[in-house]
């Protein structure tokens, strides 16, 4: 009986992981296909690798700009979203604060706002300020998100971690900050780590800020890879590449900081965890 | 003297350093966020068509009104995020419920292994996910046709027929999310406590005896959790929509924030947009107010405030 | 303070030190940017760019996006008047949004300066039956692609660099066949050739549809863009258009000209005609875009395509395309039961097809006018050569505005045959959607409708009937109509059953 059982549980697993994987496969095998064998009906499943698609990209259309930038970006946003969102979350959660309550719930809102609320005005005063097409635009715009949300998500973290420990900093000499920096930061480490996770995904696969606020120099990898969908044209098989490019490093990051993830995913709902 | 030179600035400082904590985070947050939502509210207030920017009459809630009560796109729209809403949340809550129980039992080997590769549409841009999924959809040359009519199903127009357009949106959000659930129930699961698991078992209760009574109860805040968070994007949903059937055919797949999207940047009805947008940001509002009421009244969710 | 802290904030003052910079760097050094369309004759021209920039020494910043973009981008260029862009491609619908708007600058100056020959008709004006304006005559620029694109109230703005139109393309394979030609001649009674009038279209369309690898047509009804202007290619030659002043520009004087009729009777047949094709197209067309037409008919799975010259260079192109070298290339059908008196001023029997193709404009915000124009003299083949230009064309497999260009027998679109017919389109056969500033939201409003008769969703009386409830709010709101002037069939311009009134 309970062998059976364990054969439905693993066929279960192994048909959803088929379909779960299936199109991700269908992405990197097609960077490889030359141009005949992408649209092949039956579909090509041995095929010979062309990586002509995916160096055309890298050589010839500069395709590693928009690399940078996506990581430039994402960790841009993220390093201010973490700095500055741990100052406040800390000072939430170790200090009473007058309307504290208030603040961390608008904090916490504004990440729900749908991101369109916020694109329309923040174009136009870009523009104004020359933000436009700029890296420290799209890192801004994209702090819009991630610093509310890194709040919300140490704010959680940092709960867990007992008053105690500070107390006991304060007490052997330590300056406020001192204690912060000293003693809290290496404890919350993973809190940290998960936070960081989540901004830097975020970010990277941002597309309408990307696209609203940048043309040329600053755009992240999502915008150019749209792109590939013309009217005009149908570069499939740079879309391939190019969506290659892009799904390899966060589909890794993912992979490395996996227990990061399923930690980070309860958002401080859970006690221990 | 031992001690540094004392200087009043710097025992304010000192006395009210969780303040000086707090304060760029706020101030950043207000200029980018706060500021621009504030002056968007005040430009729903007008008409303003960003090709003729120097008329820029007052019209009080008409723009609200109008959206409300004579778009009927607008209400279209509403009406698709809706349906999104009814069929994805319940079919990645159910699926992610599944795997997540599945991969908490001890006996099968390889869960890692599992549930690293059923992360990895959630982490997909999902622009990359929406051209991918248009190339799978194509009705002679993509894959998921070819795999159907081998079956027997043939032609299958998966983004030009109106009735399957918003079913293939709802088919790619449900790859990619529901691994999203699994993560969040599985993270909860691995926290319940055991003792009331023990107790259930020496009084004799089987595995659906105790998943009804205990695990489903024990799960509700993050059960919650999980949902409201998942309803909250459904509503943002835009990216892969854009990509895959830019709102089409018809208005089969037009959704809130495409049709906003386009009201302001492509026909660069910006009072009109701006309104739109409030509205869409008052739902969301409405919604996270439900969440964060039920995260503070639940016993096990110490939540976020 | 720590050292380690110290470190953090230096850190974190050369990062955002750093990233001041860095914009500043990018736009160090004379050169000029343009914003092209992602395009085959565009990614040709953006190969030959080191040559201009060797002719001129200036340097050139190319950016190209894709057609749903480019508009949102130009529009936020030139409203913001960053001047970010010195030089922009512009569909040619644009013109009055553009120009009327005060974002681009008068090229007659520059042209002066080229030494180039501009002179203007004071007798002859324009648009042809309106005739409001004079006509610009440019060197041997194609008179009605110049000013459509380009004679706002008398002056120039823009000049073609890459019109198109839609063409017949044809696998001439099929049609020469003699057992076809045998097969369709007993079931028609008439002889198999490529079809001039709506009817035989739809008879050759019926007779090679076999599915499923072989459909008669493949077309596209897209949401918006495509829908909208194939369905007006049928319409224009049936005597239908979609505002009462048709071929002109909105009357100031008089509301009632500037009224929807596309609901009219004649519109309507139109329109039922265009979804009954739907059975003699492949699964899909209804969410087409332009370049999946293309790939049908590549693969070899559609006799017959009505297509933008521009994709010319797709279908002979023998990498990718199984039918390079057999294809015939055609005017588009008419329709000779049309009305004499219609609207759009069509002869009736005659094909049209909605002028599409994109000019050059200069951005009035642009830093260096100067060298922005020396590219769009040189991009749109003003300035080149018949050897540049021969060379260009080879490549780029689209031509510009210059007449002369379609009649160089050496290059290889005019060996096909492509050419020809193309001018040909180019002299008598076009019409122009309306002019009027929201075109792209008259686009999406009445291609929108179109999708959903198309696909069934209404009937094509009640999409087109929606669509013109649309349409006058958006000439409401445009200022074209006012408020309290309600909607109302324009007798006095147009009669009920869709032909033209005395006016």
């Amino acid at each position: 009986m309970n062998y059976v059982n364990r054969i439905i549980a693993y066929s279960i697993l192994v048909v959803v992981s088929i379909a779960v994987i299936f199109p991700i496969y269908w992405l990197f095998s097609s960077a490889l296909k030359a141009s005949q064998d992408v649209w092949a009906i039956p579909p090509a499943w041995t095929f010979r690798p062309d990586l002509s698609h995916l160096l055309s990209l890298i050589l010839e259309r500069g395709f590693i700009k928009y690399l940078i930038n996506s990581m430039v970006v994402s960790s841009g946003s993220t390093l201010i979203s973490i700095v500055l969102g741990s100052l406040a979350a800390y000072a939430l959660t170790r200090y009473y604060i007058k309307g504290g309550k208030h603040i961390a719930f608008w904090m916490i809102s504004l990440r729900m706002m749908p991101p369109i609320v916020v694109v329309l005005p923040l174009y136009i005063f870009f523009t104004r300020l020359r933000l436009i097409d700029t890296h420290l635009g799209l890192i801004l715009a994209h702090t819009t998100f991630n610093l509310p949300f890194a709040v919300w998500m140490l704010m959680g973290f940092f709960r867990e971690i007992p008053k105690q420990l500070n107390e006991a900093a304060l007490i052997d000499g330590c300056s406020p900050i001192g204690a912060l920096f000293r003693v809290f930061i290496p404890i919350s480490a993973p809190g940290l780590a998960a936070t960081a996770v989540f901004c830097i995904l975020w970010s990277w696969n941002d597309y309408i800020f990307a696209f609203s606020l940048t043309s040329t120099e600053a755009a992240t990898l999502p915008v150019p890879i749209s792109g590939f969908l013309g009217d005009y044209v149908w570069e499939w098989s740079a879309f391939y590449a190019g969506g290659s490019i892009a799904a390899v490093p966060i589909i890794l990051l993912a992979l490395i900081t996996q227990k990061y993830l399923v930690r980070g995913m309860t958002f401080g709902a859970i006690s221990g965890g | 003297m031992i001690r540094k030179s004392f200087s009043p600035y710097r025992y304010i400082i000192h006395r009210n350093i969780h303040y000086f904590m707090i304060l760029p985070a706020i101030l950043i947050l207000f200029s980018i966020v706060i500021y621009p939502m504030i002056y968007s509210f005040w430009i729903s207030l007008h008409t303003w068509y960003l090709g003729k920017p120097q008329q820029f009459p007052f019209v009080g809630l008409s723009n609200y009104y109008a959206l409300l009560f004579k778009d009927s796109v607008f209400r279209i729209s509403l009406r698709n995020t809706l349906v999104i809403l009814s069929v994805c949340i319940p079919v990645e809550f159910a699926l992610g419920l599944i795997l997540a129980l599945l991969l908490n039992r001890k006996d099968l080997k390889g869960r890692k292994i599992f549930r690293s590769i059923l992360i990895a549409p959630v982490v997909l841009t999902p622009v990359v996910a929406g051209v991918l999924w248009k190339f799978i959809f194509h009705p002679r040359l993509g894959i998921l046709n070819y795999l159907l009519s081998l079956v027997g199903i043939r032609g299958i127009e998966w983004v030009a027929d109106p009735r399957f357009a918003l079913v293939s949106v709802m088919m790619v959000d449900i790859w990619q999310w529901t691994a999203f659930m699994m993560l969040v129930l599985y993270a909860g699961i691995i926290s319940l406590p055991r003792e009331p698991y023990e107790a259930a078992q020496l009084d004799g209760a089987t595995s659906w005896q105790q998943f009804i009574y205990l695990t489903m109860p024990l799960l509700r805040p993050i059960i919650i959790v999980a949902l409201l968070i998942r309803t909250m994007d459904i509503v943002k949903i835009f990216d892969v929509i854009y990509v895959l059937t830019r709102g089409g055919p018809g208005d089969a797949t037009e959704v809130l924030t495409l049709y906003n999207f386009r009201v302001g940047l492509n026909y660069f009805d910006m009072g009109k947009a701006a309104a739109m947008s409030w509205i869409i940001a008052i739902i969301i509002i409405l919604l996270a107010q439900a969440y964060l009421r039920i995260i503070q009244t639940e016993p096990f969710g110490r939540g976020a405030i | 303070m720590s050292a380690k802290k110290l470190q953090l904030i230096i850190v974190s003052i050369v990062l955002a030190v750093g990233l001041f910079v860095l914009p500043a760097i990018a736009l160090a050094g004379p050169q000029i940017r343009v914003l092209m369309l992602t395009s085959p004759a565009m990614l040709a021209l953006r190969d030959m760019i080191p040559e201009f920039e060797k002719k001129y020494g200036i340097d050139v910043a190319w950016q190209d996006t894709a057609y749903a973009d480019i508009h949102t981008k130009e529009m936020h260029d030139f409203t913001a008047h960053t001047g970010r862009y010195d030089v922009i491609q512009m569909d040619n619908p644009w013109l009055p949004e553009f120009a009327g708007g005060g974002f681009v600058e008068n090229l007659e100056p520059y042209i002066k300066k080229m030494g180039l020959k501009l002179t203007k008709d004071y007798e002859k004006k324009w648009p042809p039956g309106v005739e409001l304006h004079p006509t610009i005559y440019l060197e041997d620029e194609l008179v009605p692609l110049l000013n459509f694109y380009g004679n706002w109230k008398g002056d120039l703005y823009c000049i073609p660099n890459m019109p198109g139109v839609q063409l017949l393309y044809y696998k001439k394979d099929l049609f020469e066949n003699a057992q076809e030609k045998a097969a369709f001649k007993k079931k028609y009674g008439y002889e198999l050739q490529v079809p001039k009038t709506w009817d035989q279209f739809r008879d050759v369309a019926e007779f090679f549809t076999r599915p499923p690898d072989l459909y008669g047509l493949t077309w596209s009804a897209g949401k918006g863009n495509m829908a909208v202007q194939n369905y007006y290619n049928i319409a224009w030659s049936w005597g239908a258009d979609c505002l009462a002043f048709g071929q002109g520009f909105p009357d100031p004087q008089d509301p009632l000209h500037n009224m929807p009729i596309c609901n009219s009777p004649i519109g309507i047949k139109a329109l039922e005609f265009f979804v009954s094709l739907k059975p003699f197209m492949p699964p899909g067309v209804a969410a087409y875009e332009w370049a999946e037409i293309t790939t049908d008919f590549i693969t070899g799975k559609a006799a017959m395509m009505l297509q933008w010259s521009a994709f010319v260079r797709d279908v002979e192109d023998p990498a990718k395309s199984v039918v390079a070298g057999k294809t015939g290339y055609a005017l588009v059908p008419g329709n000779p039961k049309a009305p004499a008196n219609n609207v759009p001023g069509i002869v009736p029997g005659e094909g049209y097809a909605s002028l599409g193709g994109w000019g050059l404009v200069m951005n009035k915000d642009s830093k260096n006018k100067e060298a922005a124009w020396k590219f769009i003299a040189w991009a749109s083949c003003l300035a080149m050569t018949k050897e540049e230009m021969a060379k260009y064309l080879e490549v780029g497999g689209t031509n510009t505005g210059r007449e002369s260009g379609y009649l160089l027998p050496e290059t290889k679109w005019y060996k096909v045959g492509r050419y020809q017919v193309e001018l040909e389109m180019y002299r008598e056969h076009i019409r122009r959607r309306p002019a009027i500033a929201e075109e792209v939201e008259y686009e999406l409003i009445v291609g929108t409708e179109v999708q959903k008769a198309f696909v069934g969703e209404k009937t094509a009386k009640q999409a087109l009937d929606d669509a013109a409830k649309v349409m006058y709010e958006l000439m409401v709101r445009g200022g074209y109509i006012p408020k309290k002037q309600p909607f109302e069939w324009p007798t006095k311009y147009v009669n009920p059953d869709g032909t033209k009134s005395g006016g």
